[in-house]
């Protein structure tokens, strides 16, 4: 997985008395590190949180930045995020799910050896895979570590031809998705069921990833909205003395997000292949078994890839030559458009779930706070509570089996402790 | 002939504490690693496997990040002392990364205002990983170029030591015609750091923060001088600060008289 994590279980008598997740991660403390830095640093830096998802980062931590400066960015810009965005959750998915999640459930912890053994899948894996991280370089410059979006807009615009050349690979990559998707859906996952809360971003138009309401999905199934700003007072980050990573709560509670988050509460707006696929997958009407969370992302690869596909031809017809705000606006020069202290704050969907960035910036442009609640550390209460529920379910397994069927319910949750333990 | 069966190199690659995106690039080669993957016995890879570190010698260990925790310092030792060639991976390794920031301008009083228990964060300064073993070979950038990395790697199993033109990022930049954005008044670090990178981050006029380091010859003095004709040196320094370049920088320039420096770590406070 992403990042080094222990599990240690208190076991006494029979009933699990605990089920921590420990992180073995330094903290890299990077919310200190850019107090004092300016605004434009931010994206830069806090992209560096993490390996596989630094276009989340970028793109949130660039949103909430505009938030306090109140600039809004052109239709162009949007969509140009978007696009990135979209290819960030199909690789990161196709990665987790084939790579690194599948293998549990054929009982093999080498992954190397998983691929030997399918070499087909491996290729299909691959060639998905290379499409979005080939995206992301067209429209960012540069597949890990994007370099092209900045507050305000795009430094650099991508080359028509390349755009072309995306949308003419497609049909063989979404064959290649599809596939991936058959093989998702063969997997015999274990039964288990254990109400939560969902949080995910939702709006009217979409399947909300770019912005939009926190949406709260009790474990009774009652929705509601709070508004993506008050973030922070509904949900609480923790301390624990066993992990250098935080965690998070709702109300004292422990909830879920990503995927299965996601699909639980807006399997409305799938695209219209996802959508089939996703009714064919014999979801529950909320779905509580965490181990589908895999097979929600192999949905979402396929309802991403008909997302990108859209951006493309919209992009690919007409991409206008506009400049950046950040030159028009003096951007560049690093001081506060605005010119007195602001506070911004963003959240986006990453691929493994809500993601918030926040910030206050003094009227030199220098920040003076900083905030960032990753997906990871919040799933990490819920994990945890799943486990104390599915330990006892495998408690009469031998060990090395139970192990087995332990790894795959933390790895089902995609976490990154590199996330986590920022 | 006896017919011997040739053992494979054994490859270990590790990671520290990082944001794990130099391995990504790695994987992210897809055919061409798994490629360069079969020619050896991958015997750790902790992105894609969870089997503990088997015995005995590694030929060649790949380490991306900076030993932070105890856990990191010992397994960077243990590794060095098993392996015949140690190769960092990335700027993290080998220059200190964005996480070099903190030692620059992170005071306890930051970190008890992020992590409010006590006793929890215990990291050591940050600093690069030829500070505490030896290193045979370095794979610069924030992230790695893919490309010149399986190259690296093949030319290391054939026996032979890569070697990187020690050419500024600025030749790669002129010959694709990108605008010079040194020129165009931006502090950028080009003129002094070691190329290879295709001058990525000028295709997409981000000027260059030296996260690949710098070349030997690099005429660090000439760049400075003009650079403090136009912008202050706290600006110049905080460039350089980014992706961890400063300190490596600052030595370069050390014996310089007619540049004062001020030490390093101390910086001006802003």
């Amino acid at each position: 997985m992403e990042g080094h994590t222990d599990f240690v279980a208190e076991i006494i008598k029979g009933d699990v008395k605990s089920a921590k997740m420990m992180t073995t991660e330094g903290a890299r403390l990077i919310e200190g590190i850019l107090v004092g830095r300016n605004f434009y640093e931010a994206p830069i830096i806090t992209s560096r949180i993490c390996g596989i998802c630094p276009v989340v980062h970028k793109v949130s931590s660039i949103k909430a930045i505009e938030n306090a400066f109140a600039i809004k960015p052109t239709v162009q810009t949007v969509k140009l995020r978007k696009l990135m965005l979209s290819a960030q959750i199909i690789h990161s998915h196709a990665l987790h799910l084939f790579f690194l999640s599948m293998p549990d459930f054929f009982d093999i912890t080498n992954d190397l050896k998983f691929i030997s053994a399918h070499k087909r899948e491996t290729k299909s894996a691959i060639a998905v895979r290379q499409w979005a991280l080939k995206a992301i370089e067209v429209v960012g410059g540069r597949a890990v570590h994007p370099i092209a979006c900045e507050v305000g807009g795009f430094k650099a615009l991508p080359d028509r031809s390349e755009l072309q050349s995306l949308i003419g690979q497609y049909p063989y990559v979404l064959k290649q998705a599809l596939a991936l998707v058959d093989m998702a859906l063969k997997i015999k996952l274990p039964k288990f069921r254990r109400p939560t809360t969902f949080i995910a971003l939702s709006n009217e138009s979409e399947y909300a990833y770019y912005g939009g309401d926190i949406r709260i999905m009790a474990p009774d199934g009652q929705t509601r909205n709070i508004l993506a700003k008050n973030f922070t007072k509904n949900i609480k980050e923790i301390e624990e003395p066993y992990r250098a990573a935080k965690s998070a709560e709702l109300d004292g509670e422990p909830f879920m997000v990503g995927a299965l988050a996601r699909l639980n509460m807006n399997n409305k707006h799938l695209h219209p292949l996802a959508k089939g696929i996703y009714k064919k997958a014999g979801f529950a009407k909320v779905e509580y078994n965490t181990f589908k969370n895999i097979v929600a992302q192999s949905i979402e690869i396929v309802h991403f890839l008909e997302e990108a596909k859209a951006l493309l031809d919209d992009l690919g017809d007409g991409l206008s030559e506009e400049k950046g705000l950040t030159r028009k606006l003096g951007l560049i020069a690093g001081a506060s458009p605005i010119g007195i202290d602001s506070f911004g704050c963003d959240a986006v969907e990453a691929p493994r779930g809500t993601l918030y960035h926040a910030y206050k910036i003094d009227s030199n442009g220098i920040l003076t706070d900083c905030q960032i609640i990753t997906p990871t550390v919040s799933i990490l209460k819920n994990l945890e509570s799943d486990l104390m529920e599915y330990l006892p379910d495998i408690m009469e397994l031998p060990e090395k089996q139970r192990v087995m069927k332990m790894r795959a319910l933390i790895r089902a949750y995609d976490p990154c402790i590199a996330c986590a333990t920022h | 002939m006896n017919k011997q069966k040739t053992k494979k190199p054994r490859l270990a690659i590790i990671s520290l504490t990082s944001c794990e995106g130099c391995q990504f690039v790695l994987l992210d080669q897809g055919k061409r690693l798994f490629d360069f993957l079969s020619k050896v016995e991958v015997d750790e890879f902790r992105l894609i496997e969870d089997d503990p570190i088997p015995p005995g010698r590694f030929d060649i260990c790949l380490v991306e990040g900076n030993p932070v925790t105890k856990e990191n310092f010992k397994l960077l030792r243990e590794m060095r002392e098993r392996s015949k060639f140690l190769v960092v991976l990335g700027n993290c390794a080998a220059l200190g990364g964005v996480w070099e920031l903190g030692n620059y301008h992170l005071d306890k009083k930051i970190i008890k205002s992020i992590y409010k228990a006590k006793g929890q964060i215990k990291n050591a300064d940050v600093r690069e990983v030829n500070n505490f073993v030896k290193v045979d070979y370095t794979i610069p950038g924030c992230p790695i170029d893919g490309n010149e990395a399986i190259e690296a790697l093949n030319q290391m199993l054939a026996g032979r030591m890569p070697s990187l033109p020690q050419e500024p990022v600025c030749n790669e930049c002129q010959n694709n015609g990108y605008e010079c954005l040194l020129q165009k008044g931006e502090i950028c670090l080009g003129p002094i750091t070691l190329g290879g990178c295709k001058a990525v981050c000028l295709k997409s006029k981000q000027a260059c923060w030296g996260c690949r380091g710098l070349f030997e010859g690099a005429q660090a003095k000439n760049l400075m001088r003009l650079l403090l004709k136009n912008f202050t040196r706290d600006q110049v320094y905080r460039v350089m600060e980014v992706f961890g370049a400063r300190d490596t920088i600052m030595e370069y320039l050390e014996n310089d008289q007619e540049i004062a420096v001020p030490p390093i770590n101390k910086p001006k406070k802003i």
